[in-house]
């Protein structure tokens, strides 16, 4: 993957790339999780959670919500020492957590271009859901 | 023989890096070799009629070939010397070799907030010019290189260890210079900082210790990045 990667060479690498793998696996397990329990205890009448992955790198993180709002924030990709396998590795990484997200919904006012951006996102999405991705069963 | 600390210790109670370059960083003349360069500056003391001693004309460390130009007090022979010098260094660095674990150590470093500078008998344009390379220039406030035609500013002499101390705002006894020669040690000693010998070869541990070092270690593996928070 061109990213996360090696720093000193910028190139991919298996110990870099199942470090990323297990902060997703960590993430969408989490939000399996959620929704199954929100199903169990009966707090929505239907609960389901499906996931697909895709294999580009991760540059941003977008989320729609029942098709009608959008939070888009940008992934800056910053360099950090990680320990794998009990060495230090210095690698570029793409870096969500204090990204700013931006809102959008279709409810917005009419002169702006917010209903646009949020087709285009949901088109996005839907391109990559039934092209490139794959299962991840967890 | 053992030096009076361990790694842990001298970094808790130090702040700000220093770092000698070629080593520590990189080894410079891992594909140009040193003597080639040694033997390109006595090309141009022959070429200026300079007769080498023997000492000299069998020394495969171009910093000697440099030290002695600047007996001969022709100031003018000496810069020339210097910057046949850099030129070589210049494409050295482009085939430099990355010691293992300093790129982790530097952003390590960095990321806790601990100031960094290089103090260096090598160039500083070849210095930058690694760095640059490297994508490491952001995390280096300052680069301290060789004062030019000047070998006995160099270290040992303690100036630009001083330098460097002064670039990073630091007071010299909260700083700690990581070097792999024993003039890095004697340097940091008359500049007042701590220092960390480098022993990346069989010998240096011993020889560093008994330069002085507060401390020994023998790769970066084990420096980065918890001890240095």
């Amino acid at each position: 993957m061109a990213l996360p990667c090696l720093a000193e060479t910028q190139a991919d690498d298996l110990g870099v790339r199942q470090r990323a793998e297990r902060i997703t696996r960590r993430h969408t397990d989490a939000i399996v999780e959620a929704v199954r329990e929100l199903g169990d205890l009966g707090l929505v009448k239907n609960a389901k959670a499906e996931v697909r992955v895709h294999r580009a790198a991760p540059l941003f993180k977008l989320y729609i919500l029942n098709g009608e709002e959008v939070f888009f924030g940008f992934y800056p990709v910053v360099e950090h020492t990680v320990t794998i396998d009990g060495k230090p590795v210095a690698i570029y990484d793409p870096m969500g957590k204090d990204a700013i997200l931006f809102h959008r919904a279709l409810s917005d006012d009419e002169t702006s271009d917010a209903a646009q951006y949020v087709q285009q996102a949901r088109t996005w999405f839907d391109s990559m859901w039934s092209t490139i991705a794959r299962d991840y069963t967890p | 023989m053992n030096p009076p600390y361990t790694v842990a210790q001298v970094l808790a109670d130090t702040g700000p890096i220093l770092l000698d370059f070629d080593g520590p960083i990189c080894a410079v003349f891992a594909t140009l070799p040193d003597h080639a360069v040694a033997e390109q500056l006595r090309h141009v003391l022959r070429a200026h009629h300079v007769e080498i001693p023997h000492h000299v004309q069998t020394a495969s460390d171009p910093f000697d070939v440099l030290r002695f130009t600047a007996t001969l007090g022709t100031p003018q022979l000496t810069a020339r010397v210097d910057d046949q010098m850099r030129a070589a260094e210049l494409v050295a660095v482009d085939g430099a070799t990355p010691t293992p674990y300093a790129r982790e150590v530097i952003v390590a470093a960095h990321e806790a907030g601990r100031p960094l500078a290089i103090v260096s008998n090598n160039s500083t344009d070849a210095i930058a010019r690694y760095l640059d390379a490297h994508r490491l220039t952001r995390y280096l406030t300052a680069i301290i290189g060789r004062p030019h035609a000047n070998p006995a500013g160099m270290k040992p002499d303690p100036e630009p260890v001083r330098h460097a101390v002064h670039a990073v705002h630091a007071d010299p006894a909260t700083g700690v210079l990581i070097g792999d020669s024993t003039t890095d040690i004697e340097a940091a000693r008359a500049a007042g900082t701590r220092s960390i010998g480098y022993a990346n070869k069989p010998g240096k541990r011993d020889r560093l210790t008994n330069a002085g070092a507060d401390a020994i270690t023998e790769g970066f593996n084990g420096m980065a990045p918890s001890h240095l928070r």
